[in-house]
This record gives structure tokens, C-alpha cells and sequence, in this order.
């Protein structure tokens, strides 16, 4: 049985975004996240069109539980994407966005490093323009070092990828053992990891999510952290690194979430966090932990894209996503509130929401694998959770302080897809078993008992309670927050410094010396040449000439024409060769 | 229907007092409703102590928004245009 590869079907909707305007383009921007989105949930198992190509072996398509469920997210998060910016007129945006999310797909059921690493590269470059678009100076900067960061990820992968095929002569893609990780396994680890947004090489994420199209934002949210997510479980499930290292990013966000100021940026910030705790689950490795990790995106990409729905309709009606600019919306947009505060609980894993059913599988996982402490930094970072996104974004956006911007609620397609994405995270709160059944492994999980909704009911209540403390010291401020891309931004700008001060300085004195010293040099040099040319060169080339001319004048008197005097010469010259050989 | 929730919300803006009442009387509550929980799955001490969640959340939350906020007055924070000097 053959199978239509998702990825492709994004590829050709690209090009008729590309072509098609109006009504025609719209229905093509829906109907092909849901045709793909419709064939994924049929598609079966298995290995397709294998194919030889220069010596691989390239596997377009492996199809098993863990690829169908982010192939399901994928295109459910495509489509409500597509329906989100339906109203965009930007050709650009949209193509950008169809060739975004076949990336993803083209990722996802990769079944070799090489195919894997052409649509990982796809990802990275059409991405790059949803925050090029935007088409400010801030934007573009944040592209560009958007674009580098990835391109350097997508060499440490390439390098890995080589390092195995070297090795091993094996490229396919699928799980690498932690005791039988060598170095070509850790620089692919890395570069899926910076794609993650692990820290230290995370900076990339706030730094350019922010600066994004509105609806560039939405499909960003979902796709790079996510197919990076799933890579991982795929080849590196059970690295304690990992373990450590997303219980360290699920703190590391939400403490810059807590002074942050730009709502989409408070959103960047979480996504580092919430992305975490998947890493997190991956790196312990165990059934429950990695089910939680793998639920944990799927929820994690409907609630984080309906909140950067809701603040990113706050930016396109009210002109600013910045929470010291806003205040006291709740009159003019309404709709948008509504969908932003379903987004806070359910990333705050409120019961009956989505984030309660999928967050608290990985601090289970945690937990009944004894890691006390990572299960404690996994909790602490649901305080900081509730505290930044389940609290202080729509308090400073909606209520507070009435900041009199003149917006309205959003354009009604820009609603149909936020009541969508707020529909599945009470679904899923409600009714997990849908999800449930998709995961990897069999699922033994209840999160719905008395002790579970006790311990939730306790943090999200005392949060609250520190945020009633703190509420007048929590105002958002205008500032910037230091993060680790001050080296990259900070160090390039130093190197333009040290070069205007130390190194052009050093160039012009370098010139000066030559025309002063080396020109003239070259000059009397050259005239030397010039002479020894004439005299020397020019002197043993005619001199020669003339030679070979005498010569022949010689020879042409030796020829008489007397055809007896040439047979003479030729005996004498023959009886010259005979002697010659029988005395050597 | 949105012009309902906005006058439910004005009309609940307009009463602090009772919604703060009732906003501490829930707190009191789930911590009542975690005395009474029981515990069958104990991961390590602090599941045995009732209302561990409670003091974890509100001390977690006092620790991080102080501390994030003193050490972004101290050194994180900077103006707006930090980087754009150095970028032009």
C-alpha cells in the first residue's frame, strides 16, 4: 500500500500559495492541512519507498506510533494556523509557512539522516522569512541571527551525520543507546538540541519569536521546538544530559517570563520552559516519562499557539504587545481575553484543561523514578508557570490599569481559530484518553485522583497568593533582559569596535608603508628587471637566434645538391656510428 | 454574550472586598481538602506533609519574583535600545 506524503502536499500548496490569489488561495490554505491532516489519521505503519541514491540508502517515509502522533499535531496545528491567517494578503507569509510545515512533516517521518537533514535545513530557511516579513529593521536583524544560529546547528548536525556515516557506513535514523554514544552521537544531539532551545543555546528563540509576523509567530510556536522534541525522543531517549538539562530549562524560562515585558516575548520565554519539561521526560527515559514528554507537546502546541493567537491579535488590533502599553482590555476585546486566559490555565495545568493531564505525566514520571530533585524543579517551574502566564500576562493585558487603546476583537477567522485551539484544551483536559491512545507506549497513567488534584489545587491557589503579594512589584517595566545572545550581539559589535579602532588603523599604516616604501621598491625593482630583461635575457634569446641562424647558413652551404657527395656523408656518418658502438 | 462577560467583570471589578473573601476562602479550603486527601503513591517526604504544596507554591513563587526582579534592577535589565547602538 503506497502512502501520500504529507510533506510533498505542503510543498505543491506552497507553490499554488505562490500563484493563487483571494478566494482560490484560501481554500487552498485550509484544505491542505486538512487533507493532510485526514490522511495522517489513516495512514498504517511502516516503512515507505525505500529508495539508492549515490551509494544511500534514503528512507522518505517510516511510519510507527511516535511519528503519527506529532504527524497528527502537525497538521491539526497547520490547519488552525492556516485558519488564523487566513485574512493575511502577504503571498510571502503563507508560502513561507506551507514550506515551514513541510519541513516539520518531511522531519518527522524521516527515516535516514540525509533526508532528515535536507528538511531540517527547509525548516530552518522558510521559518527565517515568517520573521523577515515582519518587515522591520528589528525583525530583519533577528532573522539574520535567527538564520546564522540555525546554520551553525545544521553544521554540528551535518558533522555528526558524516562522523556516522564514516563509522559506521549507516545512516539510518532511529534509536542510539546512551553507553554506545560516541562523538559523531553527541554533535547530532547537539544540533537537535539547539533546535530545542536548551540553554546555553537557546538565545535564539526570544530573540526572534517575538520579532515574527503575527501569524508567523503562531506556526513558529509549534513546529521548530517540537520536530526538535520528537527527533530527540526518537534517537535520544533515556541521556541523563537531557534529564538534567530540560529540568534546568523548564526553571531557566520562567524565571526571564517573570520580568519580561513583550507579551510574545513572555510566550518565547515559555516555550524554552515548557519544551523543558519534555526534554526532560525524554532524558529519563522511562515509559511514563517519555508518553509525558511526547503528551506534553501535543498539548503544549495547542495551548502555546492559541495564547501567541490571543497576544498576537493584541499587537495586529491594539499595536503593541508590550504589557507597560496595555492594561484594561477586557472591554474592547472580550473574545481575544477569553482565549488568552483558557491558554493561561491551561498551560498553568489547571484540572480539566490539557496542561493537567499532559505536564503532571512527566513530573509523575519523574517522580516514580525517584529523581526527587528534578521532579521539585519541575513543580517549582509550574509556580513560575501559573505566576507569569497564568497570571501576570492577562492581568497587565486585560485588567490592571486601563491603558485607553482604541482595538476591537480580531477578525472573525482569527477567532474561528482560537475557539479551535481552546476546544482542544478542555477536550483533552476532559477527555484524555484521545490522547492517550496515540502515545508511544501504553498508558497505566490517571491524573485525574484526590492527591494529584490536591497537590494542583494548592500551587495554582498560593501562586495566586504570591502574585496578590507581589502584584504592584511584578509591573511589567520597559527593559531589555540580558540573555545569552549578548555574546553573539554583544562580542560581534565588540569585533566591529576593536576592527574600526585596532585593525583598519593597522591596515592603513600596512598601506602607507607600501606606497611610501614597497612602491617605490616595486619601481626601482622593476626597472632592474627591465634592464637585466634587455641586457641578459633578451642578450642569450638573440644570441641564440643568431646562432641557430649561422648555422643554418652553414648547413645550406654544406647542401650541394651532388647527390654522390650526401651518399659519402651518409657512409662516413654510418661508419662514424659503427665504430662509436663497437668501441663502447 | 461578550457584552454580558464584560459587565459580570465590571460588576465583580466593582466588589474587591467579597472576591478577595472568597479568593482566601478557597485557599483555606484546599488546604482543608489536603488534610483530608489520602496518599497512596508517596514519592518522598514532602507528599507526607500536608499542605507541603501550599508553602512550596507560595515561597517558590515569593523566591523567584523577588529574586528575578532584584537581580533584573541589579544587572539583567537595560534600556530598551541596548543593543542598537552597537548594531547600527
Amino acid at each position: 500500500m503506497g502512502l501520500m506524503h504529507p510533506a510533498l502536499l505542503f510543498v505543491v500548496g506552497a507553490a499554488l500559495a505562490a500563484v493563487l490569489r483571494g478566494r482560490p488561495r484560501q481554500v487552498v490554505l485550509v484544505a491542505v492541512p486538512l487533507v493532510a491532516f485526514l490522511s495522517v489519521n489513516a495512514m498504517v505503519p511502516g516503512t515507505y519507498g525505500t529508495l539508492e541514491y549515490l551509494g544511500f540508502r534514503l528512507v522518505p517515509a517510516h511510519v510507527d506510533k511516535l511519528a503519527l502522533v506529532f504527524l497528527n499535531v502537525f497538521t491539526l496545528m497547520a490547519l488552525i494556523g492556516a485558519i488564523y491567517g487566513l485574512h493575511v494578503e502577504d503571498t510571502g507569509q503563507h508560502v513561507s509557512a506551507m514550506l515551514y510545515v513541510a519541513g516539520s512533516l518531511g522531519v518527522t517521518l524521516a527515516g535516514d539522516y540525509l533526508t532528515l537533514f535536507v528538511w531540517w535545513e527547509l525548516m530552518a530557511f522558510a521559518s527565517a522569512f515568517l520573521v523577515f516579513l515582519r518587515r522591520r529593521q528589528a525583525s530583519v536583524r533577528a532573522g539574520f541571527r535567527y538564520l546564522l544560529v540555525h546554520t551553525v546547528g545544521g553544521l554540528v548536525l551535518m558533522a555528526g551525520i558524516f562522523l556516522k556515516w564514516m563509522k559506521t557506513g549507516d545512516l539510518s535514523f532511529g534509536p542510539i543507546p546512551a553507553d554506545t554514544a560516541d562523538l559523531a552521537a553527541y554533535l547530532i544531539l547537539i544540533g537537535f538540541a539547539l533546535n530545542a532551545a536548551v540553554p546555553p543555546i537557546h538565545a535564539w528563540l526570544p530573540d526572534a519569536y517575538p520579532e515574527a509576523t503575527v501569524m508567523g509567530a503562531v506556526f513558529m510556536c509549534a513546529f521548530t521546538t517540537k520536530t526538535a522534541v520528537y527527533v530527540l525522543a526518537r534517537a535520544f531517549s533515556g541521556y541523563e544530559v537531557l534529564a538534567v538539562a530540560g529540568a534546568i530549562m523548564t526553571i531557566y524560562g520562567v524565571l526571564y517570563a517573570i520580568i519580561e515585558n513583550d507579551g510574545r516575548r513572555i510566550l518565547a520565554y515559555h516555550i524554552v520552559s515548557q519544551v523543558g519539561y519534555m526534554v526532560c521526560g525524554i532524558g529519563i527515559g522511562t515509559a511514563l516519562a517519555v508518553n509525558g514528554a511526547v503528551a506534553h507537546a501535543y498539548a503544549h502546541i495547542l495551548y502555546k499557539a492559541l495564547l501567541f493567537m490571543g497576544v498576537g491579535a493584541v499587537l495586529e488590533m491594539a499595536g503593541t504587545s508590550k504589557l507597560s502599553e496595555l492594561g484594561g482590555l477586557y472591554r474592547r476585546m472580550p473574545l481575544a481575553m477569553v482565549a488568552t486566559v483558557i491558554g493561561g490555565i491551561s498551560i498553568s495545568g489547571f484540572p480539566l484543561t490539557s496542561g493537567f493531564i499532559s505536564k503532571s505525566m512527566v513530573i509523575a514520571g519523574a517522580g516514580a523514578d525517584h529523581r526527587t530533585v528534578l521532579m521539585l524543579m519541575l513543580s517549582l517551574a509550574a509556580v513560575g508557570t501559573f505566576l507569569s502566564v497564568g497570571v501576570k500576562l492577562p492581568y497587565f493585558i486585560w485588567f490592571g490599569k486601563d491603558s485607553g487603546r482604541e482595538c476591537k476583537d480580531p477578525p472573525k477567522n482569527m477567532l474561528v481559530a482560537m475557539g479551535i485551539a481552546a476546544f482542544f484544551c478542555f477536550f483533552l483536559g476532559v477527555y484524555p484518553d484521545y490522547l492517550y491512545r496515540m502515545l508511544p507506549f501504553p498508558v497505566e497513567y490517571h491524573p485525574y485522583n484526590a492527591y494529584h488534584l490536591s497537590e494542583t489545587l494548592q500551587l495554582l491557589g498560593f501562586t495566586g497568593l504570591a502574585f496578590y503579594l507581589l502584584r504592584k512589584k511584578l509591573t511589567p517595566e520597559a527593559k531589555l533582559n540580558l540573555d545569552l545572545d549578548w555574546f553573539y550581539r554583544r562580542a560581534t559589535a565588540w569585533f566591529l569596535r576593536i576592527d574600526r579602532r585596532w585593525f583598519e588603523p593597522a591596515n592603513e599604516w600596512v598601506s602607507e608603508i607600501y606606497r611610501r616604501v614597497g612602491y617605490r621598491f616595486a619601481l626601482g625593482a622593476a626597472a632592474l628587471w627591465s634592464r637585466f630583461d634587455v641586457k641578459a635575457i633578451d642578450g642569450v634569446v638573440d644570441g641564440s637566434a643568431y646562432g641557430v641562424l649561422g648555422l643554418g647558413d652553414r648547413v645550406r652551404r654544406a647542401q650541394t645538391g651532388r647527390l654522390q657527395q650526401y651518399i659519402a656523408m651518409a657512409v662516413a656518418a654510418l661508419f662514424f656510428l659503427i665504430a662509436l658502438v663497437v668501441n663502447l | 454574550m461578550s457584552s454580558a462577560l464584560v459587565r459580570m467583570i465590571d460588576r465583580l471589578r466593582e466588589r474587591p472586598d467579597r472576591l478577595r473573601a472568597v479568593f482566601f476562602g478557597l485557599l483555606g479550603l484546599f488546604v482543608v481538602y489536603d488534610v483530608f486527601t489520602p496518599r497512596h503513591e508517596l514519592h518522598f517526604w514532602g507528599d507526607r506533609v500536608r499542605g507541603f504544596w501550599a508553602l512550596f507554591a507560595l515561597l517558590g513563587g515569593l523566591v523567584m519574583a523577588k529574586g528575578m526582579k532584584g537581580l533584573g534592577h541589579l544587572w539583567l535589565m537595560k534600556p530598551e535600545g541596548f543593543y542598537d547602538r552597537e548594531e547600527d
